[in-house]
């Protein structure tokens, strides 16, 4: 009797955990478009900021950080802390700090963060006019980002899903 | 033993049919191999069995 619910236990732990798995993957899929809009709406105010109000850039970023959701603020509150800090970065290391350490708990993928880092070498290190196309580059790129991360994320959030608890069936299955 | 042949076979199944409509047509043919091996090693297992028990039953040996 005491196999009997042994098996049944570990049935359940199996099941629970390949369902979470799979949930996890599909979180990635269903938050990466969000993500990618704020971004959007980030850079749309630091490009507002450096274009009509010639802000200093950490006070910029800070507005930046402020305008845009939960998950992509840290990056830019990060970025303005390291130039605020006093230590000597350019505009553009503090920039690749910040996405090395922040990055990591939003659902960006390396590509999106890669469009960032294009940025970081012209942010703070060019004229305004340069400054500014750089950003709505950024933005346009973005952009497109975001409607392939909305069409993936039609395909593919539902069948993570399903795979999860589906392979967690089969190997108890299996096992049992 | 039927039951569980027959469970995986309907979840290779599924799971084939979802990934092939989602366009991972690769992966869709990788888990039906993956689920004709199982089955096969587990009808395997069970005709190793059977062929023991005929061996025992007709005093082969």
């Amino acid at each position: 009797m005491v196999g009997l619910l042994g098996k049944v236990a570990g049935a359940l732990v199996i099941l629970g955990a390949s369902s979470y798995a799979g949930w996890h993957v599909a979180q990635g899929y269903a938050r990466r478009p969000g993500h990618l809009r704020d971004l959007q709406t980030a850079l749309a105010v630091l490009q507002t900021e450096v274009e009509y109000g010639a802000t200093p850039l950490p006070a910029a970023l800070r507005s930046a950080a402020v305008a845009t959701g939960p998950a992509v603020a840290p990056i830019f509150v990060g970025a303005a802390a390291r130039l605020g800090s006093g230590a000597g970065v350019t505009p553009g290391e503090a920039l690749r700090e910040a996405l090395a350490e922040e990055a990591a708990a939003s659902a960006l993928r390396p590509e999106d963060l890669d469009v960032l880092r294009a940025l970081a070498g012209t942010l703070g290190a060019s004229g305004r006019e340069d400054q500014v196309r750089h950003l709505a580059l950024a933005r346009e790129r973005l952009a497109g980002l975001e409607a392939q991360a909305q069409e993936q994320r039609t395909r593919y959030e539902k069948l993570a899903r399903y795979v999860g608890v589906l392979s967690g069936a089969a190997l108890v299955l299996i096992l049992i | 033993m039927l039951f569980r042949i027959s469970g995986v076979g309907f979840i290779v199944m599924v799971m084939a049919t979802m990934l092939k409509q989602a366009g991972r047509d690769e992966q869709g043919q990788m888990v039906s191999l993956i689920g004709v091996l199982l089955v096969l090693v587990l009808v395997v297992t069970q005709l190793g069995y059977l062929i023991n028990l005929a061996k025992t039953v007709f005093l082969i040996q």
